[in-house]
Parts: structure tokens; C-alpha cells; sequence
């Protein structure tokens, strides 16, 4: 079920906030509700994953069990591996096999292997938590707090990665606390940002986006317009869609009475790569840096180790997103620039802040078509045009909302963030909401003419 | 850890339950009050009960108001096709034939949506005088055998409107439905006149005297300049074994639509006039796949009584005049009432004529 589709607006969600409330007296009932609601938003997309979901939420558990019955390693150790294995054989197992098949210089017939969704996110939920186990940073939850924990539906899919220390302790809590009106309201806004978001902004330059990308991959030759068009809707398209995402996830766990950690913090005012990754898919970049980078040295053992962690970092960041050589080339890239802005910042080189905002959006269009495309080839072709080798053509053909893409830009560089919004622009006068009613309702208006299209990182 | 208002602390102090009051009421007013307005102007005239009012197709969407079309039991005869046949005009139809036409064309139309309108027409009238079936690429062209052809998308078919369960009529509730029923609204109390013919016929093209052949030919050749439509040479020759593999999935729809057709139903197969240089090249394998095409048509329609089957996609006065046309599939009004009258003359008549072939 999709956040921008009618029968979540109408139907799932007033039903399940309704009975959440309903039950709100009760913990155990509240708990158990939103289980059952999570794994029907799961099952609607395809019901022969929900026993994958439950048998990757109940292994962990049991694990975490057996880790702190017996205080064995090992526990942790084949906990940690089976997860990567459930992951590696669901979304890498092709693209080792092909690769090998590449190398060898065998035939190679791709497995009919189907993706879950979510996969990413829900095992490194549970991979973080068995190493703070280990760490003795996580005590033993019990099973029904732990299944809401991976479960809940509205960071189940495409995160935010929450850390159980940051959401568990909130499952306690009643829901008609102080502080209920306030924080439905604001849910509610948080919600609507992230429509508008979504089906304003992201889906009208996917129009954009979609179509040059597809032409280039049908072996078409961009112009140097058409381009730079492509890499510039698409990076657009993927900010306001995951962010946007993410906003509808933090506003409906507030209904629910909970918070979430940010994801987003205008990304695309950083001056810096470093403070790129600051503020772009924030829960994604805390997790690597604590769970691959530390343990791999961090800055902790000089500075060419340090690269070294921080390159297999981004690398790996890169084929988390998915299992294909222009995500690991996009990593890497990643990679390098950041280990490069730490070589200036060490250096003291400091160069202005505009030239240093330029350069880094210059460099995040150029990796962003690396990201989007479907092969090297594709992406090497508009890059190819991005940097005049294949001629200065300023045509660009049947794109009359072009233009779309400068408005765009307003909301992505000069704001307000949504959390912004949300959270202090926001006052509870009365004025405002019949206006947000209004907007919701056009929404949903607008959502039934369209098909659903679905979010960027679901597929991740 | 970064929350969002990590150091603030909700509170609920009278602002706020003000504020979510008003949201509140404010939002289930407007959804409760939007579509009990669409219940009560029931826009398609879908629903089983519903306030007794005239209305009209309110918009060029003819996936939506056809259904009602279809069901109106003044009309005994029926136009089924692409936008390619919608320019013939029922009432000259009504001059020439006989009987009450209504014009079911709808833009673009697959083989599938062809027929699920057609069975609406055929289960609301039980002695249908004559069908007029415009053939196109649709037919002809395994690439289009699909539901619904792109760009269009399954929400562009109301599927729902074309059977006959009550059960599944539940409007949808979104933009467009809203729009229509707006417009429908605006037609009821007299506000707005639309043009959408009620017999189904609406001139689609613009006004003749924007007519533009330049630009006419810019649509039919991509060039200003005519260019020809030059035979293949040597031509292309299949063995019969090939010609009979070919495959025209989509004629199984045309049997299905006949089979619902009394005997006396008089079946009319035309074969649309596309402009001469758009149509298959002599001598190439698209021809060879065309006429194999025809011929499996024409065989389809003669298994049944009272078929007559018309080919005007061939080389002709109509066909190699550029001023006939929009583009190279949309003819001129003029040319929909000259065929009009060539189809009068070739089912109510043997005589031949050069516009158009026999089969």
C-alpha cells in the first residue's frame, strides 16, 4: 500500500488511527493493533513476503534471546551473517552470479529472483540492533515492542532507520499524553508536506526525468540541453520524492504519538560534500558511519586508513542501494569527494562558501545520473552531453514543462524544510486548518486521477 | 540522535484542540459534502437511482459518457471505432441507412475497449438495425493488442460502467469525476451549454477555415513538400506458409461482437481512409501484413448474413488529396460526408466505385 494512494488515506489510515485511539488505554492492544495494521500495508503489495518479514523479525529476536541467555558471540556473529545472507541472496545473488559468469566467461541466465520490499531497510534495523547487543548497548525487548519495532508501517519500507533506543521506550507511551492535539496537527501537516512533495513536485519532473533517461538508455544521443534538463529534473525528482517520503513517515508516527529521527535537512543548501551527506538520507548516514566505518577504523588508526574506511564505506553505501555497478560507481565517487574535503579542511585550504555550494552540486547532478541510470553506458552518454562531447545543442525536444524545474528549485534551495514548517512556521491558529483540510482533499482529489506511482527508494 | 523537536514539548493547550477541531470537521465536510454532490448529479447517469434530469456528455472523455450513449434505447444502430470514424455524423448516417445512429467512437480505442462498449449497446438493444465497425491499426497490428493502449492508463477506462453489476458502480471519487459532475451540474441548471453531441458525434478536428496545408502536410509527411508513397522494388514476396502464420489476435473481439448480432442486423466492415502515403507501401511486407489482414477481416465478417465489407485504405481520389486531411490518419469533415454516402452506396447498392474496394 503507497502513503499517496486513496485506500491508505481513506480507508487504512482514519480506520487504524481511529482503533489506536480506541485502544489507547490498553498497551498491549495498541501494540498488537499496529502489528496487525503493519503487516497488512505489507501484505497488500505482495502477500508471500510477509512470512519473510516475520521470519527475519522473529529469528532476530530469538538470536538477541539465546545472545543474552548464553553471552556467546557466536549468536551475534550468525545472527549478523544470516541477515546478510537473506539480503545477499535476495538482491545481490544475480549480480555476483553475473559478474562471476563475466569473469569466467560463462553463460549466465539471470535467477527469477523477486525483491522484497523494504528488505534494506528492515535487516539493517535488526543488524544495528544485534551489534548493540554485543556492544551491551540494547537490552532484550519483549517480542511484541521488538515486532513493532521492525514492523511499523510507516518506516518499514523506505525508513526512516530508526534505532530501537530511539522508538522502543516511545511504545509505553499513551497516546493521549499532553501534547495529542499538537502532535496530530502536526502529523497531519507533516503528512500533507510530503504529498505535495511527492505528488506535485517529484511525479511532474519524474515526467521530465523519465522520459530523456529512457530515450538515452533506447541508445539516443542527449543534447547538451537535454541533458543537463535530465540530470537536473532527476535530482530534483529524488530529493522531493524520498524526502517526501520520509515526511509522510515522520507525520504519521506522530499520529500514532511518535517521533522519529529527520532524514532530510535541505540537502541541497550544503556547501560542502561532507555536509552533503549531513543532511541527505541522515539515518542512512549515521548507520554506516556507526556500524561500518568505527568498526573500521574510523580516524583512529591515521590518515590513509581513514580514507580507506571511509572509501569502503561509501562503496558499500552505494551497493546498499542496489546491486549494480553504477551504485558502486556512485559510492565510490562519493567516496573520493569526501576524502578529498577532509584533505582540504585538514589543509585548511578553505575556499568560499559559494564556490564551495557550487562545486557541490555541480558534483552531486553529475553522480546524481550515475544513480538514475540503468547502465554505465546510459549514464556515460549524458554525462557525455552534460560536458559538450557530443556537440552545444541548447535544443531540447517535447519538454513544454521544462520550466518546472526552475520552480522547482525554490522549495529545494530557499525553503522552508518541511520540518520547519511543520514544527515552528505552524501556529495553531485557526485559519490554517481549513486550509490544510482543503489541500488534503485536493490531494486525494488529484491522487484518484492519477495511477500511483511509487516511491524512488522503494526499490532500494 | 536528531529528532524533530527533540527539545519542545507537545502540548495541548486550548489552541491546539481548537485547531484540530476545525481541521477536522473542516475535512470530513469537505470530503462527505464532494461526494454527495457527485451521488446526486451522477454525472455518466451510472447509477441505478438518481435525481431525474436531463444530462449530456459533458466533456470529449468518451470512455466516461459513451456508457450512457449505448444504453439509450432511442438509437437502433451503432458506430464502433477509433477516432477515425468519429466524424461520421449520425443523422446524415440516419438519411442515408436508415434507422438511429449513435456514434461510440472513442479516441484511440484497443480492440478490448471497442468491444466492451459495443456489448453495452448490444445488451440494451435487442434488434440493432446496423453496426458500423471502423477498421484500423488497431486491428491490424499486433502491437496494440493490449487493454488499453499508452499513454492512457486503466484509470482512463471505467471499467465499471461498462457491465452491468450494481455492486461495483460505487463512483469513483476523484478530480475528474468531480469536474464531471461540476459540468454536469452547470448543464442542469442551465448555466452552460456543451457541445458534445448527444448521439455521440462531436467535430474533434478544428474549424476548417484554420485549415492550414502546410501544416497539414507537415503532420501527414513530416515535410512541407508531398512526398510519394514509392512501391518497393523488387517487391517482397512470403510464402504462404509465412502469410498464414501471421497473427491478428485482435479479430477474435470482432467474432465476439458479431456473434451478438442478429442475422438481420445488417454488419458494415469500412477499412478507415488513411491518407495514400501513410498506408501500407506497395510491394513491402507491411502491405503483404495489411491485406492478409483484410482478407481475414472480410472472411470473418462473411461468415455471418447481411456483412458487407468496405475497403477504403487503398489508392484513391480521397486517399492522394492532402487538402482531405488533418494529418495522415484524420480526414475533414467534407470527406466524413462523402463517406457517409459511400457507405450508403456500397451496402445498400452492388455498385462499385473507385473510392473504395469490395471484399
Amino acid at each position: 500500500m503507497l502513503f499517496n494512494s486513496q485506500l491508505f488515506l481513506l480507508l487504512f489510515l482514519p480506520v487504524t488511527v481511529a482503533l489506536y485511539y480506541f485502544f489507547s488505554s490498553s498497551e498491549r492492544m495498541r501494540i498488537l493493533l499496529l502489528i496487525l495494521a503493519s503487516l497488512v500495508f505489507y501484505g497488500y503489495w505482495d502477500i508471500r513476503f510477509v512470512p519473510l518479514l516475520l521470519g527475519s523479525v522473529s529469528f532476530n529476536w530469538l538470536f538477541a534471546k539465546f545472545y543474552r541467555k548464553h553471552h556467546q558471540k557466536r549468536f551475534v556473529v550468525i545472527g549478523v551473517a544470516l541477515n546478510l545472507f537473506v539480503i545477499g541472496v535476495f538482491k545481490y545473488a544475480n549480480f555476483f552470479a553475473e559478474n562471476i559468469a563475466f569473469l569466467t566467461d560463462s553463460d549466465f541466465a539471470s535467477w527469477n529472483i523477486i525483491l522484497p520490499l523494504g528488505i534494506s531497510f528492515f535487516t539493517f534495523q535488526q543488524i544495528s540492533y544485534l551489534v548493540d547487543l554485543h556492544k551491551g548497548v540494547a537490552p532484550i525487548y519483549p517480542p511484541s515492542r521488538y515486532f513493532l519495532y521492525v514492523t511499523f508501517f510507516p518506516q518499514l519500507i523506505a525508513g526512516p532507520i530508526v534505532r530501537h533506543n530511539e522508538i522502543l521506550s516511545q511504545f509505553a507511551l499513551d497516546p493521549r499524553r499532553d501534547g495529542m492535539h499538537e502532535r496530530l496537527s502536526r502529523g497531519v501537516t507533516l503528512l500533507l508536506i510530503g504529498l505535495i512533495k511527492k505528488t506535485v513536485f517529484a511525479d511532474r519532473l519524474a515526467e521530465i526525468a523519465t522520459p530523456l533517461f529512457d530515450s538515452v538508455a533506447s541508445g539516443e544521443v542527449l543534447t547538451f540541453a537535454e541533458s543537463w534538463l535530465a540530470a537536473g529534473a532527476y535530482s530534483l525528482q529524488l530529493y522531493f520524492d524520498f524526502s517526501g517520503y520520509s515526511d509522510m513517515a515522520i507525520g504519521l508516527a506522530l499520529l500514532f504519538g511518535f517521533t522519529l529521527p529527520i532524514n532530510f535537512n535541505a540537502p541541497y543548501l550544503a556547501t560542502s560534500i561532507r555536509e552533503f551527506w549531513r543532511r541527505w538520507h541522515i539515518t542512512l548516514s549515521r548507520f554506516l558511519k556507526d556500524y561500518v566505518y568505527i568498526p573500521l577504523g574510523g580516524s583512529q588508526y591515521g590518515r590513509m586508513r581513514e580514507a580507506l574506511a571511509l572509501q569502503v564505506t561509501f562503496l558499500l553505501g552505494g551497493l546498499w542501494h542496489g546491486a549494480a555497478w553504477t551504485f558502486v560507481l556512485w559510492g565510490g565517487l562519493h567516496g573520493v569527494a569526501v576524502i578529498v574535503n577532509h584533505v582540504f579542511t585538514r589543509a585548511s585550504l578553505h575556499i568560499p562558501r559559494s564556490v564551495g555550494w557550487c562545486l557541490t552540486i555541480v558534483f552531486l547532478v553529475f553522480t546524481w545520473v550515475l544513480f538514475r541510470a540503468d547502465s554505465v553506458a546510459t549514464a556515460q552518454s549524458i554525462i557525455n552531453s552534460m560536458l559538450v562531447l557530443n556537440g552545444l545543442s541548447f535544443e531540447v525536444i517535447d519538454q513544454p514543462h521544462r520550466w518546472f524545474v526552475v520552480l522547482a528549485l525554490i522549495p529545494a534551495l530557499i525553503g522552508p524544510t518541511s520540518q520547519r514548517l511543520a514544527h515552528y512556521i505552524l501556529k495553531p491558529r485557526p485559519i490554517w486548518a481549513p486550509i490544510i483540510a482543503v489541500c488534503l482533499w485536493v490531494l486525494f482529489l488529484r491522487i484518484g486521477d492519477d495511477v500511483y506511482s511509487e516511491f524512488i527508494y522503494f526499490q532500494f | 540522535m536528531t529528532f524533530i523537536r527533540s527539545s519542545f514539548i507537545f502540548n495541548s493547550n486550548q489552541n491546539w484542540v481548537s485547531f484540530l477541531r476545525i481541521f477536522v470537521i473542516s475535512l470530513v465536510a469537505l470530503f462527505v459534502a464532494g461526494y454527495v454532490f457527485i451521488l446526486v448529479i451522477d454525472p455518466y447517469d451510472s447509477l441505478p437511482y438518481s435525481i431525474p434530469a436531463s444530462r449530456v456528455p459533458v466533456d470529449d472523455q468518451q470512455r466516461f459518457f459513451h456508457p450512457a450513449l449505448a444504453r439509450n434505447p432511442d438509437f437502433d444502430s451503432a458506430v464502433i471505432g477509433t477516432s477515425n470514424i468519429r466524424l461520421l455524423e449520425p443523422r446524415r448516417l440516419n438519411e442515408l441507412l436508415g434507422g438511429s445512429f449513435v456514434n461510440l467512437g472513442m479516441n484511440a480505442a484497443s480492440a478490448y475497449e471497442q468491444s466492451r462498449i459495443f456489448d453495452v449497446f448490444s445488451r440494451h438493444h435487442a434488434n440493432t438495425k446496423s453496426v458500423i465497425f471502423g477498421i484500423d491499426y488497431i486491428w491490424c497490428n499486433k502491437q496494440y493488442f493490449i487493454k488499453i493502449i499508452p499513454p492512457r492508463t486503466v484509470t482512463d477506462f471505467p471499467e465499471w460502467m461498462y457491465d452491468e453489476k450494481i455492486t461495483n458502480d460505487v463512483l469513483p471519487y476523484n478530480g475528474r469525476v468531480l469536474n464531471h459532475a461540476w459540468r454536469q451540474f452547470l448543464h442542469m441548471a442551465k448555466l452552460r451549454n456543451f457541445t458534445y453531441g448527444l448521439d455521440g458525434y462531436t467535430v474533434f478536428t478544428n474549424p476548417i477555415d484554420e485549415y492550414d496545408i502546410k501544416k497539414a502536410r507537415r503532420n501527414i509527411y513530416q515535410s512541407e513538400q508531398p512526398l510519394e508513397n514509392k512501391p518497393v522494388e523488387p517487391p517482397v514476396l512470403i510464402g504462404s506458409d509465412e502469410i498464414a502464420a501471421l497473427e491478428y489476435p485482435a479479430i477474435n473481439y470482432l467474432s465476439i461482437m458479431l456473434n451478438q448480432l442478429n442475422i438481420e442486423t445488417a454488419k458494415i466492415a469500412i477499412f478507415v481512409p488513411y491518407h495514400y502515403y501513410f498506408q501500407s507501401t506497395p510491394g513491402s511486407i507491411e502491405e503483404i501484413k495489411w491485406n492478409e489482414c483484410k482478407r481475414r477481416i472480410a472472411d470473418t465478417f462473411h461468415s455471418y448474413n447481411n456483412a458487407t465489407v468496405l475497403d477504403f485504405m487503398i489508392k484513391s481520389g480521397i486517399t492522394t488529396r492532402d487538402e482531405n486531411y488533418w494529418d495522415h490518419k484524420h480526414y475533414t469533415e467534407a470527406v466524413a460526408d462523402q463517406l457517409a454516402e459511400l457507405i450508403a452506396l456500397g451496402v445498400l447498392s452492388n455498385d462499385e466505385n473507385p473510392n473504395f474496394r469490395r471484399w
